[in-house]
């Protein structure tokens, strides 16, 4: 079930009514059931997935706490690593591995190939909520958390359909602690409720005015690639920039708006991405949940910065292909990773350089010092975003061949979008600016908004509401897109 | 307490506020200044009391003329609720809008054999349905109509009519002419006077008339060319036509199944009329619902010639007038329905002399990418028709494409334009032959 379906719209303030009225100790189980059923809205075969991921960290869970050794508790975790990994490895990389042996195999003209593959349909979200059991599971062994005794409870954690196909991907030492003391929320809080309808409007907004409509030029001139110059495809990679900001921004903002509308709290998942004045920065900024589950439980184990230059960049480089592989099972992804862990090395190498010059200092407060480094981060995010759009790696060297060796511009209406379109996408990246650089401030919009006068929330909320519905892509004449991260 | 109050009122307001917006964007995006269904059903909802209602497509509300019912019903009120495309879903529900609001006698529903294919779920094209709901009244019934109309797909369109047209919202000449449209006093009081065709007007009572008539009785058209594929026909149309029957029987409404004429050309060539006829008359077999066929209609009746219609699907207001005349003396018994009607559309060929009425044509490609238009030439059926085909090309020159024969199928390509001369004769009669130039 999408956010930003028909069916959503039944379905959410349905579930919200009913989790609101039923006695509060029905709570769990009437999210579980609603989270199953909207996870099976796509695949219902696939939910045996989720159960079985559940029921193998749960049961580790457990394990762990009683195990009196460290060894037995090392032995569970292994168990639990690998076989939520396998789920992983079986439904979303195998045939990327059999393609890869059967490319090598071919170029060494060694045997004849596989030449067969799974063809499995990939489990909806799978990366993010195996993620989510995994880190349960390492929290567990290293005490960092005790160990859930309810399996409802747990299978709600795991499960919890706002961020459940997309993220962000919960730490049970925030969500979990929330399901605990599910019966701590109250039926009626006005002011959650409006704030959270607010961020979810906003995030549809992001997905459906900006990220939907920057799709449609994206995928015209990258689709085409062949027949458009320098400024199209430039305009289409730095459109493409906000699509999936919007697309994915918008996506964490609906699932943290309607867990906020139920009495949740989810984590940020970005904070200001383009305003960043680094590649560093701009991972402390993008996607916070995964980054930080990868610092957490990969780059730290690895030795992190701990053991010398060297070692440092190996990890970074370690993590940041990971990464990549974990966006999706083919190399362009590996590749996008590796560049920015290659763009990493390069920043903290001159970083290195700057600080010893005794440079950095001096020159922290300029605003156009800052404000280059923004435009310079953005120019070299939006370069390695190319190599993740293409739908291959000869894919992204096409658009980038096209891009620095053609010239010719076609009528800026003539690349899929309309004046009608041009002013509402343009309008909407700067509405999206603007509350960024808001929140750079350290200023809360939403706060802001909250302290106006009635009438010109009301106001805004209602142009809010409308915005979407005559402004969004969406129904009849357009593909409804798809989040861009659930395919991941 | 207090607060909670407040938060509640504050979601009302919030509601109608969201309701104002909608209407205004509905105004000022929404071009319906032309629309004779916004008339209509503002009428119907003026009656005081509706007697007798027809409904259907838009060959009912070309067809049938309720003042000539008023006047011939003894001061019984009829009131024609047809409109473009309507589907018998749209149709079952103008009936329930209308069957609130009156006490209705006796319902008529058109039977066009094409709205039966419409499988509602799956529709792609929605201006039938939302031409009947966009004028109701908010109703749950309206809702039910509009959920089960079409996939989930078209549902924002559906309930939020602006954004229907959202493009136009930076068109400001469109805004502000639409604006000045709507100000005017015939759009404000319903009337209909701004609008000017030349040849047809809004008469009243939802029966709009039409002078035109067709120049010559030889078509040349793509009307006509498919047959009446019956696997094809939709169990959402059968559910439709059980449910208007099931309540007009709850309601104990009379309700009779009418066919508005439409030209011999058409059914003639879509050749299988009589098998579409037979199906809905298995439908209604052990009902008490009557169905009257105004295609059947015999030639002393109801002439089929170019004075009666305005194209090839519909009547203009001589044949409207022809045809409710007809009806109107069916219903006060002064004529019978074994006098008036053929049993069947192939009779009614039968007993015409044989002729020719055209040419219904179809636009394909061969298996090379040719483009071609397949000819078919329409006439009575009879078996011992043969025709010689001569073109005449615009470009100048004559040749003759087929010598007499029965075959009635040939080929042009879509750009060849002139005069195709046609001469018929039955064989065994080489003397006796008739000749028919069609323009194509």
């Amino acid at each position: 079930m999408l956010f930003n379906s028909i069916a959503f719209l039944v379905f959410f303030p349905a579930v919200t009514a009913a989790f609101l009225m039923i006695p509060k100790r029905m709570r769990h189980l009437w999210l579980l059931i609603a989270s199953y059923y909207f996870y099976m809205g796509w695949n219902p075969k696939y939910a045996v997935l989720i159960a079985f991921s559940t029921i193998i960290t749960f049961i580790s869970g457990i394990l762990i706490e009683r195990a009196d050794i460290k060894e037995k508790k090392s032995l569970v975790v292994a168990v639990s690593l690998f076989s939520n990994l396998a789920i992983l490895a079986v439904f979303k990389y195998a045939d990327f591995a059999l393609e890869t042996l059967d490319f090598i195999t071919g170029h060494l003209g060694v045997g004849g190939g596989i030449n067969r593959r799974l063809d499995l349909l990939l489990p909806v979200g799978i990366s993010f909520y195996t993620f989510q059991a995994l880190s349960y599971t390492i929290d567990v062994y290293r005490g960092t958390i005790p160990a859930e005794k309810s399996f409802l409870r747990y299978a709600l954690f795991v499960s919890f359909f706002p961020q459940l196909v997309a993220g962000p991907i919960e730490r049970s030492g925030n969500l979990l602690n929330q399901i605990q003391k599910i019966e701590t929320i109250r039926r009626w809080d006005f002011e959650r409720i409006r704030d959270g309808l607010l961020l979810m409007f906003w995030g549809l907004f992001q997905k459906l005015v900006i990220a939907d409509r920057a799709s449609i030029l994206v995928n015209q001139v990258y689709g085409n690639c062949q027949s458009y110059g320098f400024i199209e495809l430039a305009a289409a990679s730095i459109l493409f920039a906000f699509q999936i900001y919007c697309d994915f921004g918008g996506y964490s903002n609906i699932a943290r708006g309607a867990a906020q509308v139920m009495g949740f709290s989810l984590m940020h998942n970005f904070r200001q991405p383009y305003l960043s004045a680094g590649i560093k920065d701009f991972w402390r900024r993008w996607h916070i949940s995964l980054t930080s589950w990868f610092t957490d439980y990969l780059y730290i184990p690895l030795g992190g910065n701990r053991k010398g230059k060297i070692f440092k960049y190996f990890n970074i480089l370690i993590v940041f292909t990971v990464s990549g592989l974990w966006h999706g099972a083919s190399w362009h992804f590996v590749v996008w990773g590796t560049i920015h862990a290659l763009y990493q090395i390069a920043g903290d190498i001159k970083s290195g350089i700057e600080r010893k010059a005794g440079r950095n200092r001096m020159r922290q407060l300029s605003f156009s010092r800052k404000l280059g480094k923004v435009i310079v981060t953005f120019i070299l995010v939006d370069l390695a975003w190319i190599v993740f759009a293409a739908d291959s790696l000869s894919h992204a060297y096409q658009i980038y061949r096209q891009m620095f060796h053609t010239f010719q511009v076609a009528g800026i209406y003539e690349i899929g979008l309309d004046r009608g379109n041009w002013f509402i996408l343009n309008f909407g990246i700067m509405v999206l600016m603007a509350v960024d650089i808001i929140h750079e401030k350290g200023k809360s919009v939403f706060l802001f908004v909250n302290r106006q006068t009635i009438w010109f929330r009301w106001t805004l909320y209602l142009g809010l509401v409308w915005g979407v519905i005559l402004f969004g892509i969406y129904g009849v004449g357009y593909d409804a897109g798809q989040f861009i991260y659930f395919q991941f | 307490m207090k607060k909670k109050i407040t938060s509640v009122a504050a979601c009302l307001i919030f509601c109608c506020f969201f309701v104002l917006c909608g209407k205004l964007f509905r105004y000022i995006l929404i071009d319906d200044t032309a629309s004779y269904t916004r008339v209509m059903f503002h009428e119907m909802y003026a009656q005081d009391n509706i007697d007798i209602l027809f409904v259907g497509s838009s060959h009912c509300y070309r067809t049938f003329i309720p003042e000539i019912f008023d006047n011939s019903l003894n001061g019984k009120n009829t009131f024609n609720a047809g409109t473009s495309s309507q589907n018998l879903d749209g149709s079952l529900m103008v009936i329930r809008e209308a069957s609130k609001y009156n006490d209705i006698e006796h319902i008529y529903l058109e039977m066009f054999y094409e709205v039966a294919f419409s499988k509602y779920k799956e529709r792609t094209e929605m201006t039938g349905t939302y031409i009947v709901s966009d004028y109701l009244k908010p109703s749950l019934d309206k809702i039910g109509y509009l959920l089960e109309a079409s996939g989930s797909d078209h549902y924002i369109n559906s309930f939020m009519i602006a954004r229907r047209n959202w493009q136009k919202f930076f068109d400001a000449d469109y805004v502000k002419n639409l604006i000045i449209k709507k100000q005017s006093d015939d759009y404000k009081n319903y009337g209909y006077g701004y609008i000017t065709h030349e040849n047809e007007w809004y008469e009243g009572k939802g029966y709009v008339a039409n002078q035109e008539m067709v120049k010559e009785w030889n078509f040349f058209s793509p009307n006509g060319w498919n047959e009446i594929n019956l696997a094809r026909i939709s169990d959402d149309w059968k559910k439709s036509l059980k449910d208007i029957i099931d309540f007009c029987d709850e309601k104990e409404i009379a309700l009779t199944l009418i066919s508005a004429p439409m030209s011999d050309f058409q059914l003639a060539g879509v050749g299988n009329y009589d098998d579409y006829v037979e199906l809905v008359k298995d439908m209604i077999a052990d009902t008490d619902v009557a169905y009257y066929d105004f295609n059947l209609c015999k030639k002393e009746y109801f002439p089929s010639d170019s004075e009666l219609f305005k194209d090839t699907g519909h009547v203009n207001c001589y044949g409207a007038k022809a045809v409710s005349d007809l009806l109107s003396d069916l219903i006060n018994g002064k004529i019978s329905e074994k006098d008036l009607f053929y049993q069947s559309f192939k009779e009614k060929m039968r007993n015409l002399e044989p002729t020719v009425f055209g040419i219904s044509y179809h636009d394909t490609q061969k298996e090379d990418g040719e483009a071609v238009r397949e000819c078919k030439i329409v006439s009575t059926g009879h078996s011992d028709l043969e025709y010689q085909i001569i073109l005449k090309p615009e470009n100048g020159g004559e040749y003759i494409r087929q010598d007499f024969s029965n075959n009635n199928y040939f080929l042009i390509t879509p750009d060849d334009h002139g005069i195709c001369s046609l001469a018929f004769r039955l064989s065994g009669l080489p003397d006796q032959v008739w000749t028919l130039d069609i323009s194509y």
